[in-house]
C-alpha cells in the first residue's frame, strides 16, 4: 500500500475510534457521513497532512469533493508531491 | 484553507430583542460572551474603540450563523455595502419599497428590513415556505477584482453578466450552500467600513490556518491586519482581518489545535 494511503489510515486509526479494519474497508466513503471524525479533528487533519508531506492545500483543493475520502484525498496529496 | 463560514457580523446594542428576534426565525442562541477583550487588530474598523466588546452567535443549519457584536456605538453608516437577501420572510419584518431588480436568474425586491433599518433583499418565492438566508448581496466597486478576491476564499462563479455576479460557497464540511451576489456599484469614492457599522458589516470564515491564508491574501496584494488570538467560548483562536477590493470586510478565524 503506497505510504500516503498508509500514513492517512495510520491518522484515522489514531484520531477517531474506528478499527482499521472498517477504515480500510471504507476508503471510498466520506468520513464525515462515516463520522469518523468532526470538524475540529478536520482541522487537525489538514494541518498534520501539510505538515507531513510540506504541501499547502488552497481552497480549491478542499471544495473537490474526493477530499472527503482516504482514497481521494490520498490522491490529492500525491497529485501536488509531484507537482512541487 | 477556507473551511467553512462562520458567521455574518450584526451590530446589536439591545441583545435581548435581536436575540428573540433570531429565535423567532428559526435561529438557536449557542452563547453569550460579555465583556469579551476587544482585539487591537480591529482598530482600524471601529469608528470607536473599546477594550471590551459583548457577543453573541446565534446558529439555524443551512442558515448564516449571525454574530451580534455590541462594540458600544453603532455607526449610522449611510452607504452600506453588505445587504441581507432573504427568503420567504413575512411581510410584518419588512417595508417593501416595491423596486424589482433582475440579478441573473433571480427576481429581487428591494425592501427595508425592519429590525435594522437597512436595505436588504427578498427573492421572489412561493409563500408559506420557511424562511431562508444564506444569500448575501455585496455592492462593489470592481467586479472583475471582487470575483478573483472571493475566489481565493473558496467562493466559485456560478453565473455572471456584465453588472451582477453570483458566486457559491460550499464546505465538503456540510451540505449548506451559500450565496454571494455582486451587484457593480459605481462611486466616486472608496468607502470606508467598520465593524460597527449599522447592519451586517462583516463575514467570518473558518480556516485551518490563519498564518496560510495572510500569506495568500498578501501575496496578492490584499490588505490584512496582523494575526491575534482570542479565546471565545473555551477555544483560542487566531484572527485576522482583510479588506476586499471595495472594503468589504473579511474575518479570518482558526481554531488553535489542541
Amino acid at each position: 500500500m503506497k505510504k500516503t494511503k498508509q500514513w492517512l489510515i495510520d491518522w484515522f486509526k489514531s484520531n477517531s475510534n474506528t478499527e482499521e479494519s472498517v477504515i480500510i474497508n471504507n476508503l471510498n466513503e466520506d468520513y464525515f457521513s462515516k463520522k469518523w471524525i468532526n470538524s475540529l479533528k478536520f482541522y487537525s487533519l489538514i494541518t498534520d497532512i501539510e505538515n507531513e508531506f510540506k504541501i499547502r492545500f488552497s481552497n480549491d483543493d478542499f471544495l473537490d469533493r474526493k477530499f472527503a475520502t482516504i482514497n481521494g484525498l490520498s490522491g490529492i496529496i500525491e497529485e501536488k508531491n509531484n507537482a512541487e | 484553507m477556507i473551511l467553512r463560514i462562520d458567521h455574518l457580523a450584526v451590530s446589536s446594542n439591545n441583545f435581548s430583542d435581536d436575540i428573540k428576534f433570531w429565535e423567532d426565525l428559526g435561529y438557536t442562541l449557542e452563547f453569550i460572551e460579555n465583556n469579551l477583550k476587544n482585539l487591537e487588530n480591529k482598530k482600524n474598523f471601529l469608528t470607536s474603540y473599546q477594550e471590551n466588546h459583548d457577543l453573541a452567535l446565534l446558529t439555524n443549519p443551512e442558515n448564516f450563523s449571525i454574530e451580534l457584536l455590541n462594540h458600544g456605538i453603532i455607526n449610522e453608516n449611510k452607504s452600506q455595502i453588505m445587504f441581507p437577501v432573504f427568503q420567504n420572510l413575512t411581510e410584518d419584518l419588512i417595508r417593501d419599497q416595491n423596486k424589482l431588480i433582475n440579478f441573473i436568474n433571480f427576481k429581487l425586491r428591494e425592501i427595508i428590513f425592519n429590525q435594522y433599518k437597512i436595505f436588504g433583499y427578498i427573492l421572489k418565492e412561493e409563500i408559506n415556505q420557511v424562511i431562508k438566508f444564506n444569500k448575501l448581496m455585496i455592492k462593489v466597486k470592481n467586479l472583475q477584482e471582487s470575483i478573483k478576491f472571493w475566489n481565493h476564499l473558496g467562493f466559485k462563479t456560478q453565473s455572471k453578466e456584465s453588472e451582477h455576479v453570483v458566486l457559491k460557497y460550499q464546505s465538503i464540511l456540510s451540505p449548506a450552500e451559500y450565496f454571494l451576489f455582486l451587484y457593480h456599484f459605481d462611486s466616486p469614492s472608496k468607502e470606508s467600513y467598520y465593524l460597527n457599522d449599522k447592519g451586517f458589516n462583516c463575514i467570518a470564515l473558518i480556516s485551518n490556518s490563519a498564518e496560510n491564508e495572510k500569506d495568500l491574501l498578501d501575496c496578492n496584494n490584499i490588505f490584512t491586519t496582523k494575526i491575534m488570538q482570542l479565546e471565545v467560548n473555551r477555544v483560542i483562536y487566531n484572527i485576522f482581518f482583510a479588506n476586499g477590493p471595495s472594503n468589504e470586510i473579511v474575518e479570518i478565524i482558526a481554531p488553535l489545535q489542541k
